[in-house]
């Protein structure tokens, strides 16, 4: 559950300073084997690259799916372990990526966005079904909000709005159209929609850490100290770390939902370094560092899975593009 | 209009302030005002403040815009996160808000950043900040001081 070599980073439009002194820091020279380099280093490193892009500031909350080789393309001059592993992934049938805003709440708006679609794209005789499972799931996590002492008054107005989303996939309502597709991504563009989602599941990260404090206490590091001795007080990390927007969310944190949603998720880690070490590692054949959240109950919704970066979650998909739908 | 707004004035009209808070104006979901007295044995005792809440559409997701009234009859309280044009320099104001905050929670907060105020003065930057500080608070960039002040 710890991260392990990653580093504790946030992909807020202003990336931290650079902390001088810190080891690993410096500017990496032309040429110099990147797969080799720490973490902190190549997290830099991305954060430039992500920047020479240059994001106009209204990229979409959530984008249509593209494919993972035209990623692999913005990679193509630079990180040579960022390319074979995003080619090991297209091997393994993962066309498509669905690229987020980069806000720091990427992990919750790209997590929430697949856990809806995966609902939508259920085959027909079984959506009902699991539709009313999650919202059963659904109801249960505000019984937890309250448990651990929301007011009704802070989550119920974002709580109504995921399940009105939720709801529009079997809903048969003339006045409510029924959820497609499109209309699943329109929602998670509209704003106040997308962002009252987004801030329910922190809210249910939260409960869930304060719940059961005693499992994740021992995780529970300030992402802005990461060399401090003593891990944080759970309330304290859920209220700097987990229930303010623009927080990026760790191991911890993805943890924690899944754990009180019940959903299996699985993140491919683009990390820049290569997997099965030793002599006889081939980097072409390197597997795909995959992280398996497996706390999901039954098997007949595919797991949710997330492509992270350094800094960045997006949505990964076996598709490559979205599906033509007439309106 | 948020109905978010309507249900914090519905609670508060309802159940009461919390002790030492008052609601002044709230004819609007746009600016409220708020009395803000810090009871006990404080360095503020005897003292009252008032506070203006200006909230945007997009609130609880953004932050309120929270300063103490300035004017003929209030000042703001003297404290190293007060500056003498009502701005307050508190992250749950800035970066650090979370929409779990109401009205009510953010005058318990700055009733007790005030009460454990150990040393009456104004922030070390107060006259150059005040000459060129935006109207709306939430445009500056704080630098958050110690909180442990």
């Amino acid at each position: 559950m710890k991260a392990g070599d990653l580093p504790d980073i946030d992909d807020k439009a202003t990336p931290a300073p650079p902390q001088e002194g810190l080891p690993g820091y410096s500017i990496v020279a032309p040429g110099s084997e990147l797969s080799t380099l720490p973490s902190a280093e190549l997290f830099e490193m991305n954060q430039v690259a992500m920047q020479d892009a240059e994001q106009p500031p209204d990229i979409p909350l959530i984008g249509l799916l593209t494919k993972l080789s035209d990623l692999q393309e913005e990679y193509i001059r630079g990180n040579q372990t960022f390319v074979k592993q995003i080619s090991r992934l297209v091997q393994q049938g993962y066309l498509g990526v669905r690229r987020t805003r980069g806000d720091g709440d990427c992990f919750y708006r790209a997590f929430a966005f697949a856990y809806i679609e995966r609902l939508l794209k259920a085959p027909e005789p079984f959506r009902e079904t699991l539709v009313q499972d999650t919202l059963t799931v659904l109801g249960r996590s505000v019984q937890l909000l309250q448990n651990v002492g929301y007011e009704a008054l802070v989550y119920e107005d974002f709580y109504e709005t995921l399940v009105h989303t939720i709801k529009r996939i079997i809903n048969a309502r003339p006045d409510v159209p029924k959820l497609t597709q499109r209309g699943l991504l329109d929602a998670f563009n509209d704003t106040p929609i997308s962002n009252s989602i987004m801030i329910y599941m922190r809210y249910v990260t939260s409960a869930q850490i304060k719940v059961d404090p005693f499992s994740y206490a021992p995780y529970l590091y300030n992402p802005d100290e990461p060399y401090a001795d003593e891990p944080m007080n759970p309330a304290d990390f859920c209220n700097h770390f987990v229930e303010c927007m623009g927080k990026e969310a760790d191991h911890v944190q993805i943890t924690a939902l899944t754990t009180a949603l019940k959903v299996n998720v699985r993140v491919a880690y683009l990390d820049g370094h290569e997997h099965g070490k030793g002599p006889t590692a081939d980097p072409d054949t390197s597997p795909i560092n995959f992280v398996s959240f497996d706390n999901g109950e039954g098997e007949e919704l595919e797991a949710v899975t997330l492509l992270y970066r350094p800094g960045h979650y997006d949505v990964l998909s076996r598709m490559s593009e979205d599906p033509q739908e007439s309106f | 209009m948020s109905r978010r707004l309507q249900k914090e004035l519905r609670d508060l009209q309802l159940t009461g302030c919390p002790t030492g808070i008052a609601l002044l104006k709230a004819d609007d979901f746009q600016t409220w005002i708020l009395s803000l007295e810090v009871l006990g044995n404080t360095l503020y005792e005897g003292e009252k403040f008032a506070l203006r809440f200006v909230f945007d559409n997009s609130y609880p997701i953004t932050p309120p815009a929270v300063m103490f009234v300035v004017d003929d009859e209030n000042q703001a309280p003297i404290h190293p996160h007060v500056y003498s044009n009502g701005h307050i320099c508190a992250s749950i104001l800035g970066n650090e808000w979370s929409p779990v905050l109401t009205v009510s929670a953010v005058c318990i907060t700055l009733q007790s950043m005030l009460a454990s105020c150990k040393s009456k003065e104004r922030p070390p930057d107060n006259n150059r900040y005040v000459s060129h500080a935006p109207a709306d608070p939430r445009k500056t960039r704080w630098d958050f001081h110690d909180d442990s002040v």
